[in-house]
């Protein structure tokens, strides 16, 4: 039925040339141009300005909206901020900019009035899964710029030291689930080693199929960033994700089922503890010519390598992930369309949630819809023992009757997409993580979870669940 | 053919590509000026498809998948010809000249 | 150690095939079982139909509207839904392929003893499809058969004066039309792709039931089933776009299989931000159809074959090069059909 009322193909993407006016630089429109943004041509004298303006437009907006342009200074004070570093091109395009753009010697400007307080990085340091540590190359390339980095391992998800030094509740211990239950439900007992690094692995390990481990592990990376962001008490979060790697994240983010959040990949505020985290993305309309222009330009070293991915290790023997796979279809596809790329972002800011959210996932802290695996379980029947409705006339209850008649899992108070990560399992093509396999004395279907997830109710959770049996204004 | 069999470029790596490149993120070589002839194709003036196919037969050695796609790069690496944009010079058809300086940015390999 | 050689559902049957969906190994009656409550899922939770309904299924002879006859079929007498069910066929005028995926459809029709009805292209509009593309090429074919297969099912409901028309969209069909709309930005549809059912025209209702319905299932079940079905692709359908997406949506699956239905859970989880405001609806100035213009798509596209430029059809620079040219006297006008409102409900016998 894939033919059914199609656009035709001019509707769809025209190939155009890559640019339209001629040669010359579409700004100064005297020089000739050097390089081709979305079908128009800059010259290398008008590009680093543009570009400037570009990052502190971005930026400033995202830290103050209501800030008027020029004119009068914003009556806040200028938040601290926090850059979280991958250690790839987008990482040293960030930190020059920051650098560029909102400090004295690099704006020289010395009457700049700040709009930007202390700056701070953050990297996540994945080594200890066999990747190569750029903690040292870091840490010379933002001395150079004067700032402070702060490494967290990824093991620290799981260290229940790292939970008190970002002054998480500290009353619970390190809680478990039982992976062979599609409901989740979280084990009692407490058995098993208990190092982090073991737990990190037996975290990774459990997860059903390789295209979970890449996207948990960017889970796991955003929230340690969180996490040290309160730790650090900033309020404001700023990674370099570029234009390219946004729409691959939309298009993943949708492949897993995760269309109610996808606004957060753009920009999001997210609640850590008592602290509300804005995240911005300042480079997110930053197109690859733009980035490589920058690096170019600007003689910028980046300490990882085209062959360092921190999941380079992980990647399955034999079959590709999701993520791997959807990169390798958008950076195809704009090869033969250029503005695949763009599309996917701006499509993105154009639709909200079709719903309020009904709680923030434990896991990941996103909105979620309440109850995913309800759901699932009507779409994909996994057990005969599934309430069937008998006629037309009697559809079935509604999940939300007996809430609080179910046992105490984890999979109710997942968002749709970590809850496929943790329960869906691998097809044909999904292939094999060999250096995960070994089980480090934790049973197959046991999977510790990181400090930050709780198994207790907080009490907005616990109101939230019985909302419809209080009385109002008791 | 011309006098000169050898035409010096200097080639210019960064953001990372150059770990495929024995991390020197500067090399001048000495490309052939013409293409060897090969069955049907006749021999051409050295142009930026030849040099990409050279330099993965004499520069690259293992991982060329990373710099790699078919006969051209991988989409997130940036060219540049003596500082201007490949797409302005007429991508891979751009004939070299002698002590043109091509340069190879990745821009794309975060998580 | 040797895989359990049980059905993960009933576990005493052995096992004959892995359900594509989910994994899971499973015996052909659990098999059958769980497709069909499936689809009985899909219908009752979106309270799809009433009793006494009228229901048309849109029938192509292909493998997906023949395992949907039967499975409507199946679900009506078990569950005991009371629905009419009718077949109801579009012939395009393909010569050696709607041909014979005709006689797939009149020997369904026979097999299962519901009253079929057959509407060609050269009825309603004077044109088959192949006389279609002999004017404008393959390229744009499938815009004017697209036009024109909707606005025949819905001619075809009417003078069957049905309520509801039932294709057989299948899940794999919505993601992919989810992930195109994403990557060429079209919103409008974006927004429309993923619900179950719409309502347009003379209140007919279409849907479709195998929306949750994985195209592997649907080969599988008519196969175990033995479904005398039409299994060949059109001769004049080359959409690339569309094969990039159909392409990577496969990879997907085989990464993990329910990629599919967890990209149409990220379709119905979000809406277009700010309603595209939609065109007010008027009627067709020459047939009276619904449209959003003085003339409806069908008599736009008609007029530029008659006119002998249905290749400038399909474009807006064209459109005005086209609409200069003055209509050809005698323009056809597409026959409507009537439908005796309020449908009456027939009384079972």
């Amino acid at each position: 039925m894939s033919c059914d009322a199609p656009p035709s193909k001019e509707d769809l993407m025209p190939r155009k040339s890559r640019y339209d006016r001629g040669q010359t630089c579409i700004k100064c429109k005297s020089r000739r141009g050097n390089l081709v943004i979305k079908h128009a041509v800059y010259c290398s004298s008008c590009l680093p300005a543009m570009l400037v303006r570009k990052f502190r437009r971005a930026l400033s907006s995202s830290l103050d909206p209501a800030a008027p342009s020029r004119g009068t200074p914003s009556r806040i004070l200028p938040p601290d901020v926090v850059l979280g570093l991958s250690g790839g091109p987008s990482s040293s395009v960030l930190l020059d900019l920051v650098w560029k753009c909102f400090s004295v010697e690099g704006s020289g400007r010395k009457d700049e009035r700040r709009q930007v307080g202390k700056v701070r990085a953050v990297h996540v340091d994945w080594s200890s899964l066999g990747g190569r540590c750029l903690v040292e190359p870091l840490k010379e390339l933002c001395e150079r710029y004067g700032i402070e980095l702060e490494v967290v391992k990824g093991e620290d998800a799981f260290d229940p030291a790292w939970r008190t030094a970002v002054g998480l509740d500290n009353s619970i211990t390190e809680i478990r689930v039982d992976m062979s239950s599609g409901r989740l439900p979280f084990l009692s007992s407490q058995a098993g080693p208990s190092d982090p690094l073991t737990n990190l692995r037996a975290h990774l390990r459990s997860l059903p199929t390789p295209t979970s481990v890449p996207a948990t592990m960017h889970t796991l990376t955003r929230l340690l960033l969180l996490h040290t962001t309160t730790k650090v008490r900033c309020s404001v979060l700023v990674i370099g994700t570029s234009l390219p790697r946004l729409s691959i994240h939309l298009l993943e983010t949708v492949a897993y089922g995760g269309g109610f959040a996808l606004g957060t990949e753009r920009e999001e505020i997210v609640s850590v503890g008592n602290a509300d985290i804005k995240l911005v993305r300042p480079l997110r309309d930053w197109s690859l010519k733009e980035l490589g222009w920058w690096l170019y330009s600007r003689q910028l070293s980046v300490p990882r390598g085209l062959d360092g991915k921190p999941t380079q290790e992980l990647a399955p023997a034999g079959g590709k992930t999701i993520g791997k796979l959807t990169e390798d279809f958008v950076l195809g596809l704009e090869r033969d369309y250029p503005s695949t790329v763009s599309t996917i972002s701006k499509t993105a800011a154009k639709v909200v949630p079709s719903e309020a959210a009904a709680y923030r996932c434990v896991y990941c802290l996103r909105p979620a819809q309440r109850d995913a695996s309800r759901w699932k379980a009507g779409t994909a029947i996994l057990s005969l023992s599934t309430p069937i409705a008998s006629s037309l006339s009697a559809p079935l209850p509604p999940p939300k009757t007996a809430p609080l008649l179910t046992e105490d899992n984890l999979a109710e108070r997942l968002c749709y997409s970590c809850h496929t990560h943790f329960t869906a399992r691998g097809g044909t093509g999904a292939g094999k993580i060999r250096v995960l396999e070994e089980s480090g004395g934790f049973p197959e279907t046991t999977m510790p979870l990181p400090v930050w997830v709780q198994r207790k109710l907080g009490e907005e959770q616990m109101k939230e669940r019985i909302g419809e049996f209080l009385l109002e204004d008791e | 053919m011309g006098d000169e069999r050898t035409i010096k470029i200097k080639l210019t790596f960064g953001g990372g590509v150059e770990v495929l490149f024995s991390n020197k993120r500067n090399q001048t070589i000495a490309l052939p000026a013409q293409t060897p002839a090969s069955g049907t194709q006749p021999s051409r003036p050295a142009d930026l498809r030849y040099l990409i196919l050279w330099m993965s037969k004499n520069l690259l050695t293992d991982r060329k998948e990373l710099f790699l796609d078919g006969e051209t790069v991988r989409p997130g690496i940036l060219v540049l010809v003596n500082d201007t944009d490949w797409e302005l010079e007429g991508e891979l058809d751009y004939e070299l000249q002698k002590g043109d300086e091509v340069v190879f940015i990745s821009t794309l390999h975060g998580g | 150690m040797a895989p359990p050689r049980a059905c993960a559902l009933c576990q005493t049957a052995r096992p004959i095939v892995r359900r594509p969906k989910t994994g899971q190994q499973v015996c052909k009656d659990c098999f059958f079982h769980v497709f069909e409550t499936e689809v009985h899922n899909t219908i009752t939770s979106a309270s799809l139909f009433k009793r006494g309904d009228r229901v048309a299924i849109g029938a192509s002879g292909g493998k997906d509207s023949t395992v949907l006859a039967h499975v409507m079929k199946v679900l009506n007498d078990r569950y005991d839904y009371g629905l009419e069910l009718y077949l109801l066929s579009i012939d395009e005028g393909i010569t050696g392929y709607r041909d014979d995926s005709l006689e797939s459809v009149k020997r369904n029709q026979q097999e299962y003893g519901l009253p079929l009805k057959i509407l060609s292209y050269d009825e309603l509009y004077g044109w088959t499809m192949d006389a279609i593309v002999e004017q404008v090429g393959r390229k744009n074919n499938c815009t004017f058969c697209g036009v024109f297969r909707r606005q025949a099912l819905d001619r075809g409901a009417a003078a069957l004066n049905v309520d509801h028309i039932v294709t057989g969209h299948n899940a794999d069909d919505i993601a992919e039309t989810v992930l195109m709309n994403i990557m060429r930005g079209d919103i409008a549809r974006l927004g429309r792709c993923t619900l179950i059912c719409t309502q347009g025209e003379d209140s007919i209702k279409r849907s479709k039931p195998f929306k949750y319905a994985y195209e592997k299932e649907i080969v599988m079940y008519a196969y175990f089933k033995k479904l005398d079905y039409f299994s060949t692709e059109c001769i004049y359908s080359p959409d690339a776009y569309r094969g990039h997406a159909r392409v990577f949506l496969k990879d997907l699956e085989a990464a993990r299989p329910s990629a599919i239905i967890d990209i149409i859970h990220s379709g119905e989880a979000f809406q277009v931000a700010d309603q595209v405001a939609l065109k007010a609806q008027q009627t067709c100035k020459r047939c009276g159809y619904m449209s959003s213009n003085d003339l409806c798509k069908a008599c736009t596209l008609l007029e530029s074959l008659e006119k002998g430029m249905g290749q400038l059809a399909t474009g807006d620079r064209n459109r005005r090069r086209l609409d200069g040219e003055p209509a050809p006297e005698n323009m056809r006008t597409i026959p409507m059909f009537q439908r005796s409102t309020p449908a009456e409900p027939i009384a079972d016998p």
